[in-house]
């Protein structure tokens, strides 16, 4: 018995110490001490103009001034982020200290070393904020895999973690007026939100109006489109066509993860299917549509040209903006329609460390400070899309119309359900939730990831070229996809 | 006279060495890229030696000889048009006494705004949802759709560059006339020549080789045309107005076939070395 109290005592003392221990060297470790060799210094990054990267600009200020260091955010379009991302790293001239790139960089920056794994920082304990946990926390680990590890080592951490989705006017989709002339013509109820291509294609038709005509009982004084979706030859056209192929249950590539290489496997019925769908739903959208990269489609939507439009959820606090939309409060949020699968493909931006970065120990500092949840709830309040799973239990987080749907995503945790005819756009619609996905027989959704490797870039290049050449009607969607497959394939020499 | 020209070396010295740093080192360094094979998106092209397997490559490259023609598409009615344009504003502006300073000013602002700030005001005027004159072009209906996502698209990017840079030629020739001297004209004049006939027998033989400053001048920007189409189209839609710097852009900056995107830029510099060691040649200017 006696034995067994020592034991107990034992255990308890090496437990108090322990705790104390942490304890101590939690309260011991400070953001102020750990970056007092910088105080004075500026800390330079790059990353993509929009909300989150603008709402960093705004919460930055805090580390600024408990840390002293000045950090300077240079903001570009999106591809202008890589090509001068690259630029200093192949010149190694070092300008940028942390970046801020698109995630399905990572292999070529890796392969060619331009950026640093993370744990050399994570194992400093004088860098380390032990207040914070980077191992779990994170809304979905296998998103957070793909979009800051590259085979099995992480280079980043991420900073956001985005999907695309359907926005859709549920002010019209749900005026009961509407709803009577749509059940009268299509013979079924209007779907708020639709969750199959099929439903779309109706609703979209549906609500593609000219001059005149009258909307949910008023006479419009401009032509009104169904739906919108970017054409331009850009960036933003391959991700709108991946949303459409993996739907419909397709892949470019044969690869269980992004920083995997298998045979291609484009030039699939899937794919064929869903160009056709792509160039085929292009007669309810804006005559512009083949001149729309996501700024465009975003704009069609918050002066309220189109019914819906899938684009991505970082974008979606300005159009929910009273002061930069004409349609806040009146746009809803669900999933990408329902093809062979229930999909949301998976992206997101990445801090990384580049091996040129003069003060790599300040930008991990940085990037540490900036998981925080408490700072991350601050960027989300201003327009961020955070990967930590905390913010999403903050109240006023909650509340952001277009969350409930995007965590959904992500996640696969509901925050909120939305019914048709609650006037509050919050929340991930009913039909969309209770949808089965055909590809799983469950209610999941498949989060696709997208090829990581470097060899990727000019697979996005050949992609968005033959796909605007198919909606431009100059290919058929065969022959675009097969030439998209046989160009593939040379690239990637099978 | 060697003494004075020693001394001008002398101050040449710190902007010749400056140059040879910015200038001629970098040109020499991508000839040398060129015969190497680069890329860093196919990391089997680490840099190995290929020889001239690259300018082969170009010069069997369909869609760079394509680049090309579309380069020209774009460029011979750019470059008329300014002429002509210039050359008419020139004569208007030279009637004017008092205002043409202000006139001029007013006339030159295109040509002092940024070519990306062009192409945007392109993208923003010819939307066919937003834009005021992509707007008028559907309510006319002159076109269907917004003219940038058009096969129309190297049209808008002609009328861009007209924009932007007939006020250059303008300028040009309004110092030229406001330079010829008047006798001739007044000799005309008396012998009872009509104005058709001064500007046909006199203005324009003397303004003849300030045609071929501002062809010459435009012709060698032209070609390297960039910024305005990349911002408009990328190039697009499809490959529209793809023309040769977009498309060695594209090679460079997009793909990372860095020594492809080097060759093709080699190759556009090539072009306009001729057209500058002809011209030199045989304008007599």
């Amino acid at each position: 018995m006696k034995r067994k109290i020592k034991c107990l005592l034992i255990v308890f003392s090496s437990l108090l110490i322990m705790i104390g221990g942490y304890s101590y060297s939690a309260f011991a470790w400070s953001l102020k001490e750990a970056t007092e060799p910088w105080r004075g210094k500026t800390l330079r990054m790059i990353g993509e103009s929009l909300p989150p990267l603008q709402a960093l600009e705004e919460v930055k200020k805090e580390f600024e001034k408990i840390t002293g260091v000045k950090v300077i955010i240079e903001m570009y379009g999106h591809e202008e982020v890589v090509e001068r991302t690259t630029t200093d790293l192949v010149g190694k001239t070092g300008i940028y200290d942390l970046l801020d790139n698109p995630h399905r960089e990572l292999g070529r920056y890796v392969e060619l070393g331009w950026i640093q794994p993370l744990d050399k920082f994570v194992n400093e304990t004088k860098l380390r904020d032990p207040n914070l946990d980077l191992e779990k926390g994170f809304i979905n680990r296998k998103w957070l895999y793909e979009t800051c590890f590259y085979k099995g080592k992480q280079y980043g951490l991420p900073f956001h973690q985005i999907s695309m989705y359907l926005w859709y006017r549920f002010d019209l989709l749900e005026n009961p007026q509407e709803r009577m002339v749509f059940k009268a013509k299509y013979g079924y109820e209007l779907p708020s939100p639709p969750i199959n291509w099929k439903e779309l294609r109706d609703v979209a038709e549906f609500f593609t109006r000219k001059k005149g005509e009258t909307l949910a009982g008023k006479i419009l004084d401009h032509d009104f489109y169904g739906f919108s979706i970017t054409g331009k030859r850009h960036v933003a056209t391959w991700y709108s066509f991946l949303n459409l192929l993996y739907s419909f249950g397709g892949r470019v590539i044969d690869q269980p993860r992004g920083d995997t290489k298998g045979p291609v496997i484009l030039d699939s019925p899937e794919a064929i299917e869903a160009l056709k769908y792509y160039v085929d739903i292009l007669k309810y959208c804006p005559p512009g549509t083949l001149t729309y990269g996501w700024d465009e489609e975003q704009a069609a939507m918050q002066q309220g040209l189109v019914a819906m439009g899938i684009n991505w959820d970082d974008a979606t606090w300005a159009v929910c903006d009273p002061e930069q939309s004409v349609v806040a409060g009146k746009v809803a949020f669900s999933g990408v329609p329902i093809g062979k699968e229930k999909i949301a493909q998976i992206e997101g931006w990445t801090y990384m460390i580049p091996s040129t970065s003069r003060k790599p120990e300040l930008a991990w500092l940085f990037i540490q400070w900036v998981m925080h949840p408490e700072v991350q709830i601050a960027q989300q309040l201003r327009g961020g899309e955070s990967a930590i799973d905390a913010v999403y239990y903050d109240p006023r987080i909650r509340k952001l119309p277009y969350v409930p749907t995007a965590y959904y995503l992500k996640s696969g945790k509901v925050i909120k359900v939305r019914h048709v005819g609650d006037p509050d756009p919050g929340g991930v619609p009913a039909r969309y939730l209770e949808a089965i996905n055909p590809r799983t027989g469950n209610t999941e959704v498949t989060r696709v990831p997208k090829p990581t490797f470097p060899e990727q870039e000019p697979i996005t290049d050949i992609i968005k070229l033959h796909v605007n050449q198919a909606l431009r009607g100059v290919m058929t969607p065969k022959e675009a996809i097969d030439k998209m497959a046989q160009e593939i394939r040379s690239i990637m020499k099978q | 006279m060697e003494v004075e020209s020693k001394k001008a070396m002398v101050w040449l010295l710190p902007c010749m060495v400056l140059l040879f740093i910015v200038d001629i080192i970098p040109f020499l360094v991508a000839i040398g890229e060129s015969f190497r094979a680069l890329s860093f998106t196919l990391l089997s092209q680490r840099g190995q030696w290929v020889g001239l397997d690259n300018y082969r490559k170009a010069l069997n490259d369909p869609v760079f000889l394509e680049s090309i023609l579309t380069t020209f598409k774009i460029l011979v009615p750019a470059l008329s048009i300014e002429l002509l344009l210039g050359l008419g504003i020139g004569l208007l502006l030279a009637q004017f006494q008092r205002a043409r300073r202000f006139l001029m000013s007013i006339i030159a602002i295109p040509m002092m705004i940024a070519p990306v700030v062009i192409g945007m005001m392109g993208v923003l005027a010819l939307n066919s949802e937003f834009g005021p004159i992509g707007i008028i072009l559907r309510n006319f209906n002159l076109v269907e759709k917004a003219i940038l996502g058009t096969s129309l698209a190297w049209i808008a990017i002609v009328i861009l560059d007209i924009y932007q840079w007939t006020p250059l030629a303008a300028i040009i020739f309004l110092a030229g006339i406001l330079a010829m001297p008047q006798e001739p004209f007044e000799a005309a004049q008396i012998d009872g020549a009509s104005s058709w006939q001064r500007f046909l027998f006199l203005t324009l033989p003397m303004l003849k080789n300030l045609f071929a400053v501002v062809l010459f001048l435009r012709f060698i920007d032209a070609f390297k045309m960039f910024d305005k189409i990349w911002i408009a189209t990328e190039g697009g839609p499809g490959r529209t107005t793809q023309t040769v710097s977009i498309y060695a852009f594209r090679h460079g900056f997009l793909r990372w076939n860095l020594s492809y995107g080097t060759t093709l830029a080699l190759l556009i510099f090539l072009v306009s070395f001729i057209v500058t060691y002809l011209f030199v040649k045989f304008s007599k200017v």
